[in-house]
């Protein structure tokens, strides 16, 4: 793919989640077949506005073009989706980078830890282990937000719960207001121990703010989980997507091309992270 | 590509770049206010190729500082992206060993298989690059520590690459293009003797360095050193966040994009303009600021292109020209800090740097 190669979506349907997010789904106006896979990300943008790196929150079907992304307002290119109407359009590129070790992740427990708006990027790949669920081991998710009226995706978090396949955990900095959720009070570090999993051989999957990946890596690395199998996506302002613009980079790494997934020490080595 | 030598008399060459301007865009180096430069050649009169070092390499002809990257037209059924098609042909005359190894760097970051990027493709398909050994070691230049001088080794990167022998260029050509263009001048082979008359001029030049960093084991050194005082220091005492470093440097690839909109909202212009990892807004995302201290961003330039360049890319992404630190106000140095660190590590005593005990 060169730069630039940019496609027409279609908004198809707005779901909102929480009082500055939702979910959008869209579809290919060329209706051509959009693969990709966990962890991977679009650039969307708008005329006038420029491009934002989105992660996908759905799982790509087989056929079909349609894809959703879970956004929370934070600058231009957002906040102008979020006055889209269904039916409106936005330029798109992608997918881009390389997504979950999905393959590595075969015959593994699997922890996944997800952060406020970080659970987006966790969803495709939870639903993925779900579909496959006879592939892998234990599955458990701890998801934390701030507070209960912060959590994303209430129906598939109620839905998980629900399942014998997925152990979920949901917690929260301060338990305010009604939640239908069994929530508990405090970190997600605070319920990242007697999880009994097969420390040697589980793959862990963290997304959410650096710091919480930093507390969260740490912690499992305490533990005796093995750090090579600790997994973050990282989050950078991207101009490009196809390794040119620089501003993604991490020591030796373009988060939009080597990333936006890396095993925690590879990394964590570099400057500029609070990893 | 095909590899010949040639030598071909001065006054041909000249009369013969006099042609190639009928049919390409001349740049080469010229005086200008303030010393040479990389600009339009109208008569071959004007050009200088007894020049030392300019101040913007050769390679902002083929990466321009700012190009528009697509128009977009919104049409009822979506989005109408037109790119550009083509570029003017062009040659560039004259470009030195340290700046031929920059444009090898771009290619590295513009032209990657499965994600090139469309424009450097097109300026760089219809430049024909004429190289030229330096005839004399500037100052500030440590190419011969960086392995990109002072003569130019790969065979690859240019279509012509000459030597002065007084009279006349060893012209040593790459692919056909460069000798469908010569073909007429019926040129003659170079032969052995010409070769050692070369070799000869390039050993002249090794002794004429009067700056030099030892490499050996600098992409560990730098990376195991990245908290290390001299970041602060330098950062604190003399750095004014001016960005000339990577304005000048001819291997500084980044950039930003911005729209602009037409007066009735129909039609916008996307374009890229280079952009700077020692501005404040580089590393910005949203709520935070990965560097957002001058220390962070000094290092950030320094041991990307002397330490995570390699890694990245297969090289260094120093050139040795010392572009950076001849433009940096307070006359800052990549190599002073890296010897710095070495010094502190007991790696570097009276000029020599020694191989770590362990």
């Amino acid at each position: 793919m060169d730069h630039p190669h940019y496609r027409t979506a279609r908004l198809v349907e707005v779901q909102p989640e929480t009082a500055d997010t939702s979910s959008y789904e869209f579809i290919l106006e060329d209706g051509q077949d959009l693969r990709f896979s966990p962890g991977q990300f679009n650039m969307l943008g708008l005329p006038g506005a420029g491009e934002a790196a989105l992660s996908f929150s759905s799982l790509s079907a087989p056929g079909s073009s349609r894809f959703v992304h879970t956004i929370r307002r934070a600058g231009n290119v957002t906040g102008l989706i979020e006055e889209l109407q269904p039916g409106q359009r936005l330029m798109v590129r992608g997918p881009f980078g390389n997504g979950w070790p999905i393959e590595q992740a075969v015959g593994c427990d699997i922890l996944l830890v997800a952060g406020g708006i970080g659970l987006a990027p966790i969803r495709p790949l939870l639903l993925h282990c779900l579909e496959k669920r006879n592939r892998i081991r234990n599955l458990v998710l701890i998801f934390g937000a701030r507070t209960p009226g912060e959590m994303i995706f209430q129906q598939d978090l109620a839905t998980w719960q629900e399942q014998d396949e997925v152990t979920t955990i949901y917690c929260v900095d301060r338990l305010s207001g009604e939640s239908s959720l069994p929530l508990r009070q405090g970190l997600v570090t605070h319920f990242m121990e007697g999880l009994g999993l097969d420390l040697r051989n589980t793959v862990a999957c963290i997304c959410g703010p650096e710091i919480m990946m930093r507390f969260v890596a740490r912690n499992l690395m305490l533990q005796g989980y093995r750090e090579e199998r600790i997994f973050v996506s990282m989050e950078r302002r991207m101009r490009c997507g196809t390794a040119h613009c620089g501003h993604c980079q991490i020591g030796s790494k373009f988060v939009c091309q080597d990333g936006p997934v890396f095993s925690y020490p590879d990394i964590q080595r570099f400057a500029d992270t609070v990893l | 590509m095909q590899y010949q030598a040639f030598v071909i008399e001065k006054i041909s060459f000249f009369s013969w770049l006099e042609e190639l301007g009928q049919e390409f865009q001349l740049i080469g180096p010229r005086e200008r206010e303030g010393g040479p430069a990389f600009s339009r050649i109208e008569s071959i009169k004007d050009l200088n190729l007894d020049y030392g070092l300019t101040m913007m390499g050769p390679q902002v002809h083929l990466y321009h500082p700012e190009e528009q990257i697509c128009t977009i037209e919104e049409r009822g059924a979506g989005f109408e992206v037109s790119v550009r098609q083509e570029v003017p042909r062009q040659v560039l005359i004259g470009v030195h060993s340290c700046d031929l190894h920059a444009i090898l760097v771009l290619d590295r970051a513009f032209l990657k298989a499965g994600m090139e990027d469309r424009n450097y493709r097109l300026w760089r398909e219809n430049t024909v690059v004429i190289g030229l050994h330096c005839p004399h070691v500037c100052p500030q230049c440590f190419c011969a520590s960086m392995g990109t001088g002072p003569f130019f080794e790969p065979k690859q990167g240019y279509d012509f690459l000459l030597t002065d022998l007084g009279d006349s260029y060893l012209t040593e050509t790459l692919g056909n293009r460069a000798l469908k263009l010569i073909a007429h001048l019926n040129p003659h082979l170079a032969t052995q003797d010409h070769f050692d008359r070369k070799s000869q001029l390039g050993l002249e030049l090794l002794n004429q360095f009067q700056k030099s960093i030892d490499t050996t084991h600098l992409v560990e050194i730098l990376l195991r050193n990245q908290n290390h005082p001299v970041w602060s220091q330098t950062a604190d005492q003399r750095c004014l966040n001016c960005t000339n470093c990577t304005k000048v440097c001819p291997t500084c690839f980044c950039y930003n994009v911005k729209d602009t909109i037409s007066f009735d909202l129909t039609r916008c212009e996307r374009s890229r303009y280079k952009d700077s990892c020692q501005e404040l807004h580089f590393a910005e995302v949203h709520g935070a600021n990965f560097r957002s201290t001058r220390t962070a961003r000094l290092r950030q330039f320094v041991t990307h292109k002397l330490a995570t360049w390699v890694e990245q890319f297969g090289c260094f992404g120093c050139i040795g020209c010392g572009r950076c630190m001849t433009w940096c106000p307070t006359k800052i140095d990549l190599t002073d800090m890296a010897r710095e660190i070495m010094a502190s590590e007991g790696l570097y005593t009276a000029g020599r740097v020694k191989k770590r005990a362990d």
